[in-house]
């Protein structure tokens, strides 16, 4: 198995690079199986070295250069300019896409060449900007149009919901309206999300970027760490085949993924974590059913059972416990917790954020604020009342689930 | 593959801004890097030359520093001045462009006279520069508009860049002229050029000198107590007081007033040179901060002040910092912006501030500020590794205010006074038509239209779209 990822635009590229560190550092912890199959499935080797299959694409250089300085990055597979996107989609899709597009090409074939295949990209950007979103979405039709092989998903990250980016409602309307129909899935991460769990569990009163890159990065890896069942590498029996389980949770309808992992504990508290298997999954679907965090679940509300859901427990005597839902189980200690869970769940609690981006898209729209700056490049007022259709049957959708 | 910034200087004040912007970029860079590379960050704003006057490229060692910039003005002191003083070496002789008699504080002698005589010259002094660049993200014009040159022959070159080069932004530093300003015909001076900037310009920073000397009088009160304290220790009180009392009070600060305006270019610009984690071009800016094209003036506020001229007093806590910046006080233009309605706000960090602390802040201040009803979330931040000089953290506020319509109201009741009466009509007259007194005079109310209309706004219910089957 074989897995690929493009990271685009700053915040892309910073959660690529820290997905990647948390994964090199955490086989420092693992058996020389699991290492194995790590460097399997994300890696490949390219002059005596393990290079990521990872694409780095970004319209301003100083993120994509910081990312250069690992080892395990090789600049062959990125694509840097000067100008930047200036938050503007239209600029992103119209003008740097068809200009990147055979340079993007060009890499990606050559990855595919010296990595021998790929089963499936992920391709990395945040919801709010000009590059990730805008030449994000550009990418992923030309791709899945020229490797009708290959599934493509995405991890996109909404910005927060007070603001970060004045233009994000509208940037995130465009970019989930163009990518529902490509995409094979859509994991969503969360900003507010990821502060909220430094602030409340992790003991960080100030996080910075980097501390919510890391939480966020921990969390996909979570899911993407490879699970050896028998503690055997030569067998790929019981382990997590992603693009199958990927497939089986997600449709043509709903594609909108959210992933929560618990427990969230600083290092220092690790070494006293007493939670029982019961008291894990009890915990964890009550999240996964109210739609709330590890700080503040919701016991009171029945909850919604998600429309599918992958779990994955990991620790010490896991295959002793008799779990509810269909669970991989691996014996891995992950992140140095002695037990944790993580669910990749397709639920309707995410329509409270997007209904909320839509209110403000629309508003913006209405008054025709900032539209001028788009249609400069080619997006007009039906561009985006398409989009907002699209987004609004995929709201539609969600709701009609719950009862 | 550097991204450069052309830096054009009209009249005098735009000239002595000028220096001292270089002067303090040449202390950030060097404070940044200690290497003596030319490396990318100093491209933006400088090229490498050697002896020979051949291009050097980034990773060379610094040889000679030339700025990449255009100095114009049509009175010989300030640029004999400029290529006279240590800055000068920064210079070529024919990056000036220069003329004896001045402009005569008319804004069409600058516009229509000068700017026929010089077109050409400004195009291919542009052209060169321009050519010079890799990937030229920006121009920044620094004037004022209260006078002959800077306004006149500024909103010309101004017009010739959007010709030109389209494609590229026009940013502005415009000194606009205070109430007690000393120039008679500064109304009519101001207002036409505010034409040309509603016009032209991408995005601009409107400056008045009145806001400069409160900031300026708030960083020097502390300071004055405190150094006759010292000196009341030492008992050579008799020479020292004179230093800094009556005298200094009675003259402009000038030199002070146009370091503040340098600290703002070079805050907007940090992230384009520097690292950050969440960076912020000057794109960006524009696209984040200016909902309808006509509305592009933006208000500019920094804080904490003080030390930004004296780095030995203390430095205000973090939180304190975000709520100073929304004090008509730390403000580059008079205004009363907490009266009016916010459209849009952007926050520039510099220094070593975490995400969340932008971020908690600005929900506490949310419900303080009065924005548009559309974009209650209108907010764009960006955060900079690189700290000012002397500093830990500094922050940079540019809002998109109705409140400027309030500043154009006053210049155009200044304009009307003496329009109504004729008076000086007749010097301008020798270069362009009294129809354009009124052309302008239209053009302008109809800009305060928009932003009172914007003031006024209601929310609405709109209906959402409906899904797509």
């Amino acid at each position: 198995m074989s897995i690929g990822f493009i990271q685009l635009g700053q915040c892309g590229n910073q959660i690529g690079h820290a997905l990647f560190d948390f994964m090199l550092q955490e086989t420092q912890m693992s058996s020389p199986g699991a290492q194995a199959l790590l460097n399997e499935i994300f890696f490949f080797e390219r002059k005596n070295k393990q290079i990521a299959k990872s694409l780095l694409i970004d319209m301003e250089p100083k993120v994509v250069d910081r990312c250069l300085k690992a080892d395990y990055y090789d600049k062959t597979f990125s694509l840097t300019k000067q100008e930047g996107s200036g938050n503007n989609w239209a600029y992103g899709f119209n003008n740097h896409g068809p200009a990147n597009k055979n340079a993007i090409l060009q890499i990606m074939d050559t990855l595919l060449e010296e990595c021998g295949y790929i089963e499936c990209l992920f391709l990395i950007s945040s919801l709010a900007g000009g590059t990730g979103s805008g030449l994000g979405s550009y990418i992923l039709e030309v791709l899945a149009d020229r490797y009708p092989e290959i599934e493509f998903f995405n991890i996109c990250v909404m910005p927060h919901l007070t603001g970060e980016v004045i233009l994000q409602s509208l940037n995130t309307i465009l970019t989930i309206g163009s990518i529902y129909q490509h995409s094979e899935g859509i994991i969503l991460l969360q900003n507010d999300e990821a502060q909220a769990l430094c602030n409340n569990l992790l003991n960080l009163k100030s996080p910075n970027l980097y501390d919510i890159n890391q939480v966020m990065s921990t969390n996909l890896a979570s899911f993407f760490w490879p699970c050896l069942t028998n503690q055997v590498y030569s067998t790929f029996q019981n382990n997590l085949q992603y693009v199958q389980e990927l497939l089986n949770i997600t449709n043509n309808q709903y594609k909108l993924l959210q992933l929560n992992q618990i427990p969230q504990l600083p290092q220092q508290s690790k070494a006293f974590q007493n939670d029982t298997w019961s008291a894990l999954e009890k915990r964890i679907q009550q999240m996964v059913m109210t739609g709330t965090k590890e700080y503040n679940i919701n016991w009171h509300k029945k909850g919604q059972q998600p429309f599918k859901q992958l779990m994955l427990a990991r620790g010490i005597d896991v295959k002793k416990h008799q779990f509810n839902w269909n669970t991989v189980q691996d014996e891995h200690q992950f992140n140095k917790n002695e037990k944790s869970i993580t669910v990749l769940h397709n639920s309707s609690n995410i329509i409270e954020s997007l209904n909320q981006i839509s209110d403000r898209a629309n508003q913006m729209i209405q008054e025709r604020a900032y539209i001028y700056q788009y249609e400069k490049f080619g997006v007009k007022i039906q561009d985006f009342q398409e989009s907002m259709g699209i987004v609004e049957g995929v709201i539609n959708d969600y709701e009609q689930l719950i009862q | 593959m550097p991204r450069e910034l052309i830096f054009v200087q009209v009249g005098q004040c735009g000239n002595q801004i000028g220096m001292r912007f270089w002067d303090l970029a040449l202390k950030e860079h060097a404070k940044a890097k200690q290497s003596l590379l030319y490396d990318e960050s100093l491209s933006s704003f400088f090229r490498n030359v050697n002896s020979k006057n051949q291009e050097l490229k980034i990773g060379e060692p610094i040889q000679n520093l030339k700025a990449r910039a255009l100095i114009v003005d049509m009175e010989e002191g300030v640029i004999n001045q400029i290529l006279k003083s240590p800055l000068g070496e920064l210079f070529e002789e024919k990056q000036c462009i220069q003329d004896v008699s001045g402009a005569g504080n008319n804004w069409a002698h600058g516009f229509y006279h000068y700017g026929n005589q010089y077109e050409k010259h400004i195009e291919e002094r542009l052209r060169k520069t321009v050519e010079q660049c890799d990937s030229l993200q920006c121009f920044f014009m620094t004037h004022s508009i209260g006078g002959g040159t800077g306004s006149g022959l500024g909103s010309r070159i101004l017009g010739l860049l959007e010709d030109n080069y389209p494609e590229v932004f026009r940013f502005t530093a415009s000194v606009f002229p205070s109430g007690d300003d000393d120039v008679v015909t500064s109304p009519y001076n101001s207002l036409f050029s505010l034409y040309e900037l509603a016009k032209h310009a991408d995005c601009v920073f409107p400056i008045d000198n009145s806001a400069l000397i409160n900031i300026v009088d708030q960083i020097d009160k502390p300071n004055k107590a405190r150094l006759v304290k010292e000196n009341a220790h030492e008992g050579s009180v008799g020479i020292k007081i004179t230093q800094f009392g009556e005298e200094e009070k009675r003259q402009k600060p000038f030199d002070k007033m146009n370091s503040l305006i340098a600290h703002l270019l070079s805050h907007i610009t940090c992230s384009m040179r520097f690292e950050g984690a969440l960076n912020v071009d000057l794109n960006e800016i524009t696209m984040n901060l200016v909902p309808y094209p006509d509305l592009h003036f933006l208000i500019s506020s920094m804080a904490p002040l003080y030390s930004l001229l004296d780095s030995k007093l203390q430095p205000r806590r973090l939180d304190q910092m975000f709520n100073d910046i929304y004090h008509p006080d730390f403000q580059m233009i008079t205004g009363q912006p907490s009266l009016h309605k916010y459209l849009a706000v952007g926050l520039l960090v510099r220094g070593d501030v975490a995400f969340s602390d932008v971020n908690r802040n600005i929900k506490k201040l949310k419900d303080q500020l009065r924005m548009i009803y559309w974009n209650q979330e209108g907010f764009k931040y960006g955060i900079c590794n690189q700290p000012p000089i002397g500093q830990q953290y500094s922050m940079l506020c540019l809002a998109n205010n109705t409140c400027i319509k309030d500043t154009f109201q006053e210049m155009t009741d200044r304009f009307q006074k003496l329009y109504k009466r004729k008076v000086y009509v007749h010097h301008y007259k020798q270069y362009m038509e009294q129809s354009h007194f009124d052309e302008t005079l239209n053009a302008i109310q109809n800009l305060m239209v928009k932003y009172q209309e914007l003031e006024l706004a209601q929310p609405k219910k709109y209906q959402r779209i409906q899904p797509i089957f």
